[in-house]
């Protein structure tokens, strides 16, 4: 791990389009200001980690785990229409 | 055509439409024949799996809120996806400037949003992940996952069943798995 210590105001670059800038610093909290490109995603470590732990477990779904007759799941509105914003179905 | 749980597949008339088809292999459904302008874009893929940015959506034959996200170039690499507001009303999302650029989403409205499921066999439960709900872009066939920075929502919520899973009928599906591998 490359480790920089910098003061409040200062900043550093990731490669030529990514800046990051020490805001603040109150205690144990620092704010940090981040300019990146629209296409760079941006995620606190916790939750990037939490919703890629629960996509590993999504992807493990066998097509016995969701028969939708079993699962009865009580919508809310009836689904049983293509909804109008989604593509038609695929062809199969 | 048959899916691992014993579904047929719909075909879709009005998928029969111009223009090229592409073939994709996967594990679950065997080979499908989609119409290339439903392949859906994921310029970041989804989180974990940000190598796969090739996506469409595929229907069951039986009516219900779920469907698949089926990668094009892993035949693996498949997720169960709803849309969330068919069970949590007043599910809400703040979505950034940067996603809509991502997605090339001028109106918000006109997206779609999708939640990834997971199911356990063991629990016999399904979640829904809210945390990360995918935002689409119909139009343009562009879509992104989101992070959403809450404590509102999880990436587990259950989904409301009327009823459990039904031990005797999950054995008639295992057998029917066994007869397919033969």
């Amino acid at each position: 791990m490359l480790v920089l210590t910098r003061m409040r105001e200062e900043s550093l670059m990731i490669g030529e389009n990514i800046e990051v800038r020490v805001l603040d610093v109150r205690g144990d909290r620092v704010r940090l200001g981040i300019v990146a490109p629209s296409e760079v995603a941006i995620y606190r470590a916790e939750i990037y980690q939490a919703i890629q732990k629960e996509n590993m477990e999504a992807s493990r779904t066998e097509g016995i785990d969701v028969d939708l007759q079993l699962l009865r799941p009580k919508a809310r509105k009836d689904f049983s229409k293509q909804p109008k914003d989604l593509p038609p179905s695929s062809e199969l | 055509m048959k899916n691992q749980a014993g579904n047929e597949m719909t075909p879709d008339p009005e998928s029969k439409s111009s223009g090229n088809t592409v073939s994709i292999s996967t594990t679950r459904f065997g080979d499908v024949e989609v119409s290339e302008q439903l392949l859906i874009e994921f310029p970041n893929g989804l989180i974990g799996f940000e190598t796969f940015t090739r996506y469409v959506i595929l229907e069951n034959k039986t009516p219900g809120p779920f469907k698949w996200l089926q990668c094009v170039d892993e035949p693996d690499l498949a997720f169960v996806v709803t849309e969330p507001e068919a069970f949590f009303e007043n599910y809400d999302v703040p979505v950034t400037e940067d996603v809509l650029s991502r997605i090339e989403l001028t109106d918000v409205g006109a997206g779609v949003l999708l939640a990834l499921v997971t199911t356990s066999r063991k629990s016999a439960s399904v979640t829904v992940n809210l945390q990360g709900p995918i935002l689409f872009n119909p139009e343009k066939q562009l879509a992104c996952q989101l992070a959403l920075q809450t404590s509102e929502y999880g990436t587990q919520h259950p989904i409301p069943l009327e009823g459990p899973l039904e031990e005797e009928t999950k054995d008639q599906k295992n057998i029917t798995l066994e007869e397919e591998a033969c």
